[in-house]
């Protein structure tokens, strides 16, 4: 038997099984990408709807909507942060607040909600913020002294002061987007839904959402509560 | 050429099947670690999540148990701008704190901070509103504090001249934490006589729920006497409303909270403290009470009667002649003050909602 020919099967049987193994590899590798992309996209759908609950109940824990919700849509005075007064005597217009929040007050967007001691509450443009270097015994270390200017200023005693900007949500774009002013719809979520299957109602006096997921996302529909309709 | 030379591969692939298997294992192994690393990173978030949402749920949970709970007599130690906090709890591998911080003589913030060990802290707070005994009585518009509709005859007296006097049986002493409020709310000395308010409560709590907190219920005819045993004030019996006459005896400090769901008369004997009554109130013959009153229906005082304080009295009130209504700021602030550890209750002033702050 010639050793040469025997050579050449060798090789032969050698490539076959070395590809079939490359193959299997790659295989392998393909199916482990989908299982993980699949996984990535429920992780986001899932992401997405916390985000949603989240979002939404804690916008709603501070402020009702300003119009019913439209099936896409939310139009609401959206909560950036609240302040305790430093003192009940101001110069006028002018008021001393140890405030936290997600962001500083914007005079150029922001209104200012104050609750008086019985729970009343009172509204004002807020025209000026800034850093102030007053003493405030109301104060901790997470909060920041500021001095603010506003339009009307309080005429009776308050204890509480939150800050506001008009602005509205929407479940289009396969995303939960937030918008204001005329400004575009930014994105809060992975675009992870089906817009014709996810929308906001109002039932039996709750606000109450629906997301359904894309064809391309793992997962069931959710629907769930949200808020209390306040009269 | 030998044989052996046929089972030699030439020199320039010597290796090359082994170079090719050495980098494939090392893509795969690189696929591997970066599917690792992606699934690593991911889990992660996951967990940072679920622990702020945890964190979240403890926060809420401490925050909902200390409004639950309410306030005490620690409360009148707090002055507005001032806090008290508790101590650091912990629940599982994790921790929370409340605290409670006071914006105005009613108002208080209450706060829970919750956090893990080397990871984020959540805080959840909220607004409520607690009683305050200085304050409602800063806040009375008059000695008689009638409804809308509320009748008035008057054949005795009703004094509000004095509001500020120590007068047997009140003790000098017993006013002076107040002294320096009540002269501001009342620099003058005096109050007007009558004055409307709109429901028959203490600021926001109303007369079910005085009621219902009330520990000592009574109810028809009866006549309050001190009773003691011993060196021991006998709270037990629901007619013992203290002993005004004699403050350094055992029922001399005690001021109870008296409810009546229906109409009540009070025939003769003397009493102090908080009296609560969902219809009308009699006082006749020679019967004394101090402090507050809170009636849903008409106060009457007939015959020699006495009450010394200040009442509102949501149907109106009728004093005989002979009879007597003397406004005392001091006797009612003693008289509600007493009640802080029944009458504390934090009621949220943005109802239904929760100031929640994340950072």
């Amino acid at each position: 038997m010639s050793r040469a020919g025997g050579t050449v099967i060798e090789a032969i049987f050698a490539l076959t099984l070395g590809l079939f193994v490359v193959m299997l590899g790659l295989q392998t590798a393909a199916q482990v990408n989908h299982a993980q992309r699949r996984l990535d996209s429920r992780k986001e759908a899932i992401e997405s709807l916390r985000v949603l609950r989240h979002v939404m109940r804690r916008e709603f824990a501070h402020t009702r909507a300003i119009a019913p919700p439209a099936s896409d849509s939310v139009a609401l005075r959206a909560f950036r942060g609240l302040a305790l007064l430093c003192s009940q005597t101001f110069e006028p217009g002018r008021l001393v607040v140890a405030y936290r929040g997600d962001r500083l007050p914007d005079p150029s967007k922001d209104s200012v909600e104050f609750t008086d001691a019985d729970g009343g509450v009172l509204y004002s443009d807020l025209i000026g913020s800034g850093v102030s270097s007053d003493s405030c015994g109301a104060a901790d270390s997470t909060e920041m002294i500021l001095a603010w200017h506003l339009d009307r200023p309080p005429v009776v005693p308050v204890v509480l002061a939150r800050v506001f900007e008009r602005g509205s949500y929407h479940l289009t774009g396969s995303a939960l987007r937030y918008r204001r002013g005329v400004s575009g719809r930014q994105p809060l979520t992975p675009e992870v839904w089906t817009d014709s299957q996810s929308s906001w109602r109002t039932e039996d006096g709750r606000i109450v959402v629906t997301v359904t997921p894309s064809d391309s996302v793992a997962g069931a529909a959710w629907s769930g509560f949200l808020s209390w309709v306040y009269p | 050429m030998t044989r052996r030379a046929l089972h030699q591969p030439a020199s320039g692939e010597r290796g090359a099947v082994l170079v090719v298997v050495v980098l494939l294992a090392v893509a795969f192994l690189a696929l591997g670690h970066g599917l690792v690393l992606s699934s690593r990173s991911a889990l992660r978030t996951a967990r940072l999540s679920a622990l702020h949402a945890r964190l979240l749920a403890i926060a809420d949970g401490a925050l909902l148990g200390t409004i639950q709970e309410g306030g005490g007599p620690w409360m009148d130690g707090v002055s507005p701008g001032g806090r008290a906090g508790g101590a650091r709890r912990a629940v599982g591998p994790d921790s929370v704190r409340t605290a409670w911080r006071r914006l105005s003589a009613e108002a208080w913030m209450v706060e829970a901070t919750a956090w893990s060990e080397g990871g984020p802290t959540v805080v959840s707070n909220r607004l409520v509103w607690v009683l305050d005994g200085l304050e409602r009585v800063r806040l009375m518009p008059a000695i008689v504090a009638i409804g809308p509709t509320g009748s008035v005859a008057v054949a005795g007296a009703i004094r509000g001249d004095a509001v500020l006097d120590i007068r047997v049986p009140l003790e000098g002493s017993i006013c002076a934490p107040w002294n320096t409020e009540l002269l501001a709310a009342f620099p003058t000395g005096s109050a007007p006589l009558l004055s409307a308010v709109e429901s028959p409560s203490l600021g926001k709590i109303d007369v079910a729920h005085l009621l219902s907190d009330a520990p000592v219920q009574v109810s028809g005819t009866g006549t309050p006497v001190p009773d003691e045993t011993g060196s021991v004030c006998t709270t037990e019996r629901s007619w013992n409303w203290g002993d005004p006459d004699r403050g350094y005896r055992p029922c001399g400090a005690y001021l109870p909270m008296i409810g009546s769901e229906s109409d009540l008369v009070v025939d003769g004997g003397v009493g102090q403290g908080l009296l609560v009554v969902d219809g009308d109130l009699e006082l006749r013959s020679d019967a004394r009470f101090y402090g507050m009153v809170v009636v849903t229906g008409t106060l009457r005082l007939l015959e020699l009667a006495r009450l010394e304080g200040l009442a509102i009295a949501f149907g109106g009130v009728e004093v005989d002649a002979g009879a007597r209504l003397d406004g005392s700021a001091c006797w009612a602030v003693h008289a509600l003050a007493a009640q802080r550890g029944i009458l504390r209750h934090a009621l949220p002033l943005h109802p239904a909602r929760r100031l929640g702050s994340f950072r």
